[in-house]
């Protein structure tokens, strides 16, 4: 009889103890992606001439976006960090004010709607470029000779 | 009639407690189903694969998208999870239950 009573009363705590953990990890989870910030990182690796996939920023927002290329070349000359601070008017245009990467750092300011027009360079040899894709999108262009890799973060 | 009272009694609490398990599993489910952005230095990553990809990305309505979906999920866990310890208090605390009755 008490054999009976233990086996019952642990069949009734490994379901209250699975539960248990399973509320905690959802909770744990849940947590940790609401308290963390507006912040995107985004990677990317293109081949020469190619171009990432239009990267819509939040509307009628100052968006801080900043990206760095991380490959460095033979010379060590390849890498740069550039940032701007973008502003996009839905179904109008695209506005930055930013710091064009080394060497020489530049201001970058303008407004545009033109597909390509120039936002921020991301690298030291100013080939690979962030530009305006639509009123709405811009992309991530690589304009040199081979595959250049970094990332780029959006915090709004 | 004392009978048919606890009759209703009992199927309302068996109706309580299937709804509870009900909201544990829908709760579970959308933590199932949420797109799981990868957090990296206090960062959202998007996945690399959708960056190659010629589909536009909108990463301010994914994380809205995730934040949305671990709210409902952890909201409908937490509250079945802690409403099913209230529901079998007599079986998990026997003790304290019954100096409580």
């Amino acid at each position: 009889m008490e054999h009976y009573k233990r086996a019952r009363r642990f069949g009734s705590l490994v379901p209250a103890a699975m539960v248990a953990i399973l509320t905690l990890s959802v909770m744990v989870h849940a947590t940790q992606v609401i308290t963390t910030p507006n912040a995107a990182f985004v990677s990317y690796s293109l081949a020469s001439g190619a171009n990432s996939a239009p990267i819509t920023p939040v509307a009628n927002q100052s968006v801080l976006v900043m990206g760095t290329q991380t490959a460095i070349n033979v010379d060590g000359r390849e890498p740069g960090e550039s940032h701007v601070t973008l502003l996009r008017i839905a179904g109008r245009f695209l506005e930055w004010t930013g710091l064009e990467s080394c060497c020489p750092g530049a201001i970058t300011a303008n407004f545009s709607n033109t597909p390509g027009a120039h936002i921020v360079y991301l690298d030291m040899f100013h080939t690979v470029d962030i530009r305006v894709n639509t009123a709405d999108t811009f992309i991530i262009h690589n304009g040199s000779s081979g595959t250049r890799t970094g990332n780029v973060t959006l915090i709004w | 009639m004392k009978p048919l009272v606890k009759n209703k009694r009992n199927g309302r609490r068996v109706w309580l407690g299937l709804l509870l398990w009900v909201a544990l599993a829908a709760g579970l489910l959308v933590q199932a189903f949420a797109p799981h952005l990868k957090i990296q230095n206090n960062k959202f990553v998007i996945p690399p694969s959708l960056l190659s990809g010629g589909k536009e990305v909108r990463p301010d309505e994914m994380i809205a998208r995730e934040r949305r979906m671990q709210a409902l999920s952890g909201i409908l866990t937490l509250g079945s999870g802690l409403g099913l310890a209230f529901y079998y208090r007599h079986v998990l605390f026997p003790k304290s239950a019954s100096k409580g009755e």
